[in-house]
């Protein structure tokens, strides 16, 4: 008999559980808050037991405050969410002190800050779940939400995926606030704006920064309109963002950059950008994001100019020899044979001689292997990963040749090619290549020069096509915007960068104002009666 | 999603660039035997015996120490009345098939008549896959001796006599002159090809002369003189030197170059050049006497040496009726008339009658000698 009834209980529970989730369901399709508050303590806490599925990390304590004699408050919250210290010195102690009916407390009963009354229960799980410390009282009609978060955070530590030899070496954390505060230090000017932005039904934190004044509000509200859109029922991270808000989400061509330095960070916005900070990723986005932005890096502004705008050639040199080297050797060996000088021809063919495969194979076996070489580093402990690298080297580069089954130029060829790839400062885009340099090669194959043109073709027209949070992502190439190419092939003295990037459509163009550039007649020099006195 | 418009745009995209690349008869390299130099001696019956030279398959960058000299390249002989059906037939006896992007060398045998010698280059110049800068040159026959001299100066992947050849800062004279010039020459009325005249002679390569290719009848060698005055009016003197004796000193002028300017008409009975040479070097030898004096008897000296030489090359050309330094050529085209009732190739030659002024300058050599 207690055996069915303990059943009969438990299927109740279970169904109760289900019509839980029916009126949070249709709440949530009405758009309303739905499934009201309703102060019955008892309640309360049976259903939060339900909801939580009794997690040891809930906490509920029942409380008896002189203002709720004789009845009991109920106060809830995430044991490793909250600041402990915090809850028994703003909640818990202000609480059992007081004599204010439960329905006026508020900033003033409470020590802690951020005390908000929260009608709804998804209000009251969400806040929970967040770290908010809740206080329900009997008879009074809404739940008290007292801010008592407080995570366990990683110290400001360097970046590791964009490494830089001079500037500032600052990484940003996951906490939302931590990078805002980070970003504000870089640039303390009160026209630094936050949108704060809750994205997805879990709710993410999500901030959008700019500059007011500078950035163009157009593009802020494309951003901010993008966000609310996001539906996503997981906790997404900056990726999944990025990649729903972001221009042709199918691309292999990103257009929306992410970036971990705050550096970077500012520089950006002090271009009229847009940065968005997702809580928990320690990577923030950066739009609009033409090709030509993720080609420049923190450390073009931090070294001198001319050997920031040397390096970002030496970029472009790169990436011509990644994505078109292995390519022209095929069409050069395998199709257009006249293409190549004498001698080198006779190189070549006297260097193949006794090899049992074809170029392509050989330039798809290579490609194969650097690939793997690259995944298992990438996979294996950083001691271990620079061993299989140096043996991979070793093994690769020179058993292969002796063993006769790939020919030196190849080898050559490809470990060019490779590290070509990562002169490409963002990781995203070495990927996109490395898919642009197999259809190169498929095409060179095949049809040779012309194939490498006729992809070439395709490639600039795609790239001309897209966009980038309204701006044309093959800026400033197309369109042809000359005035930009100081800050983006090159990088020009500070002196001469006058006006910023117009890519981003800045309110104001001007970077440098015009008093600064006016050498003191003290500092001059030159043919006389100009020079000093 | 690809749209179907986008789709069907992009297959024939695709179709076009497979029909225009022309890449179906393409080979890889690992199929192709390079044909570096091609030589052509007169045959029996009318055909030709044509030489090929490859370079050797095996010859890579590790293993060209242990290659000797004569074993960097190998010929191949055939017997042919023209160029392609020597292609065919070279094909026959290859394991690869005859790559002739590359060709860089053309070599006529002496015993070759002019006329045979430029339809051999025409012949080359109409096949589209063989470039047109080769160079040309002669020798006297079997021209297989010379293309496959082994030598040790160069090593594959140069060859021997396209080095030879192409160092024109290497010698007095510069007669490089790639097909698509020799052609050109060849069929403009009045203008008659040259060719330096190479022997192979106890193992190295000599240039003893210039061959002129007239538009019938054997092929000319120029005696060394006359060469040498050719190269003077033709400005194709590069490096030239030469020392004199004069009231018992001794001058040698070194790094002699010349610059030379014709004006040239067709009148009655002939063609009158005005001919200008522009000479300059540089005094090499010390003399005892005042180098300013010095350099004004070596300056009348040079002047001399020259003038006589342009003047036995002009000779040598009245002499054999026909003109290598398309000085015809030039007065034929300032008379617009005959230029267009002159057909292609054919032979038209006027005694020619040349005022020639040499001008001169000597330096002396100073601290940069």
């Amino acid at each position: 008999m207690e055996r069915d009834l303990t059943s009969l209980l438990a299927q109740c529970a279970r169904q109760l559980n289900r019509l839980d989730g029916w009126l949070a369901a249709l709440a949530s399709k009405r758009g309303g808050p739905g499934d009201p508050y309703r102060p019955r303590i008892a309640l309360v806490q049976r259903r939060l037991q339900r909801i939580m599925a009794q997690s040891p990390d809930v906490v509920l304590r029942r409380l008896a405050p002189p203002a709720c004699a004789p009845h009991v408050a109920l106060v809830a919250y995430v044991g490793g969410l909250v600041d402990s210290t915090l809850v028994e010195s703003g909640v818990v102690t202000p609480l059992l002190s007081t004599t204010v009916p439960p329905s006026e407390w508020g900033e003033r009963t409470f020590g802690a800050g951020g005390v908000e009354a929260v009608d709804n229960w998804p209000d009251i799980l969400a806040r929970l779940t967040r770290g908010d410390t809740l206080v329900f009282a009997p008879g009074c009609p809404v739940a008290w939400s007292v801010a008592t978060a407080r995570y366990k955070e990683r110290t400001i530590s360097r970046p590791k995926t964009e490494m830089s030899v001079r500037g500032p070496d600052e990484a940003f954390t996951e906490s939302i606030t931590t990078q805002m505060a980070q970003i504000r230090r870089f640039l303390p000017r009160p026209d630094l704006k936050f949108i704060p932005l809750a994205v997805g039904k879990q709710q993410q934190a999500v901030a959008v920064a700019y500059i007011e004044g500078v950035t163009n509000p157009a593009l802020v509200d494309v951003v901010v309109d993008r966000l609310r859109r996001v539906e996503v029922d997981t906790r997404p991270n900056a990726t999944a963002i990025a990649g729903l808000i972001r221009d042709h989400p199918s691309s292999i061509f990103p257009t929306i950059r992410a970036t971990e330095r705050v550096g970077l960070a500012m520089w950006r916005l002090a271009e009229g950008k847009v940065l968005v900070l997702v809580d928990g990723d320690p990577f923030v986005l950066v739009a609009p994001a033409p090709l030509a932005d993720f080609y420049r890096t923190e450390m073009d502004y931090s070294g001198a100019w001319y050997d920031a705008s040397f390096v970002r050639l030496i970029r472009f040199v790169g990436w011509g020899i990644g994505v078109y080297l292995p390519a022209l050797y095929l069409a050069a060996t395998e199709v257009n044979l006249n293409v190549i000088p004498a001698t080198f021809l006779i190189s070549i063919a006297g260097s193949r001689s006794g090899m049992p495969a074809s170029p392509v194979t050989e330039v798809l076996l290579m490609v194969l292997v650097i690939e793997m070489l690259r995944e298992a580093a990438i996979r294996l402990p950083q001691v271990l990963g620079t061993t299989i690298g140096t043996v991979g080297a070793i093994v690769v580069g020179t058993a292969v040749v002796r063993a006769g089954i790939v020919s030196p130029q190849v080898i050559v060829l490809i470990t060019l090619t490779a590290l070509s790839f990562y002169t490409a400062p963002v990781y995203e885009l070495t990927g996109t290549w490395r898919l642009v340099n197999f259809a190169m090669l498929s095409a060179a194959t095949v049809l040779g020069l012309e194939g490498i043109v006729f992809v070439s073709m395709l490639l600039i027209g795609q790239l001309c096509r897209m966009s980038s949070f309204g701006v044309p992502y093959f800026e400033p190439w197309a369109p042809f915007r000359l005035r930009d190419w100081g800050n983006t092939i090159i990088r020009l003295p500070y002196a001469h960068l006058r006006r910023r990037p117009t890519g981003a459509r800045p309110l104001d163009t001007r970077w440098l104002s015009p008093p600064a550039l006016r050498t003191s007649v003290h500092l001059r020099t030159g043919r006389s009666g100009r020079g000093p006195t | 999603m690809i749209p179907a418009r986008a789709a069907a745009g992009m297959g024939t995209l695709l179709a076009v660039a497979l029909a225009a690349a022309g890449c179906g008869d393409a080979h890889p390299i690992e199929s192709r035997a390079i044909v570096l130099a091609v030589g052509a001696d007169a045959g029996r019956g009318g055909e030709l015996v044509w030489t090929f030279i490859f370079p050797n398959v095996t010859a890579s960058a590790s293993s060209i120490t242990n290659l000797t000299p004569a074993t960097q390249v190998y010929s191949t002989h055939v017997r042919a009345a023209d160029f392609a059906s020597a292609v065919e037939a070279v094909q026959d006896r290859l394991s690869r098939q005859p790559y002739l992007g590359d060709l860089q060398v053309l070599v006529l045998g002496l015993s070759l008549p002019a006329q045979r010698a430029r339809a051999v280059v025409a012949d080359l110049q109409q096949q589209a896959l063989v470039p047109s800068n080769f160079l040309v040159a002669a020798s006297p026959s079997p021209t297989g001796h010379l293309l496959t001299l082994p030598t040790a100066q160069e090593i594959v992947p140069r060859y021997f006599l396209t080095t030879f050849l192409a160092c024109h800062w290497c010698r007095a004279f510069d007669w490089r002159m790639p097909a698509w010039e020799w052609w050109s020459r060849s069929e403009s009325p009045g203008a008659a090809p040259v060719a330096p005249v190479l022997v192979a002679e106890d193992g190295d390569v000599v240039n003893t002369g210039v061959a002129v290719y007239p538009s019938a009848g054997p092929v000319l060698v120029m005696p060394p003189d006359a060469g040498a005055g050719l190269a003077y009016l033709t400005s194709r003197v590069t490096r030239d030197s030469f020392s004199f004796s004069s009231e018992g000193t001794t001058y040698t002028v070194t790094r002699v170059t010349a610059r030379t300017r014709c004006s040239c008409r067709l009148t009655g009975d002939g063609l009158v050049a005005d001919v200008a040479v522009r000479v300059h070097g540089q005094l090499a030898a010390m003399v005892s006497e005042n180098s300013t004096a010095a350099a004004v008897r070596a300056r009348m000296l040079v002047s001399r040496y020259v003038l006589e030489r342009v003047l036995a090359a002009l000779a040598w050309a009245n002499a054999h009726r026909v003109d290598p330094a398309d000085l015809t050529e030039k007065a034929i085209l300032r008379a617009p008339r005959l230029t267009y009732a002159l057909a292609p190739g054919s032979e038209y030659f006027r005694p020619i009658a040349a005022r020639v002024r040499v001008a001169t300058v000597v330096e002396t050599a100073g601290i940069s000698r």
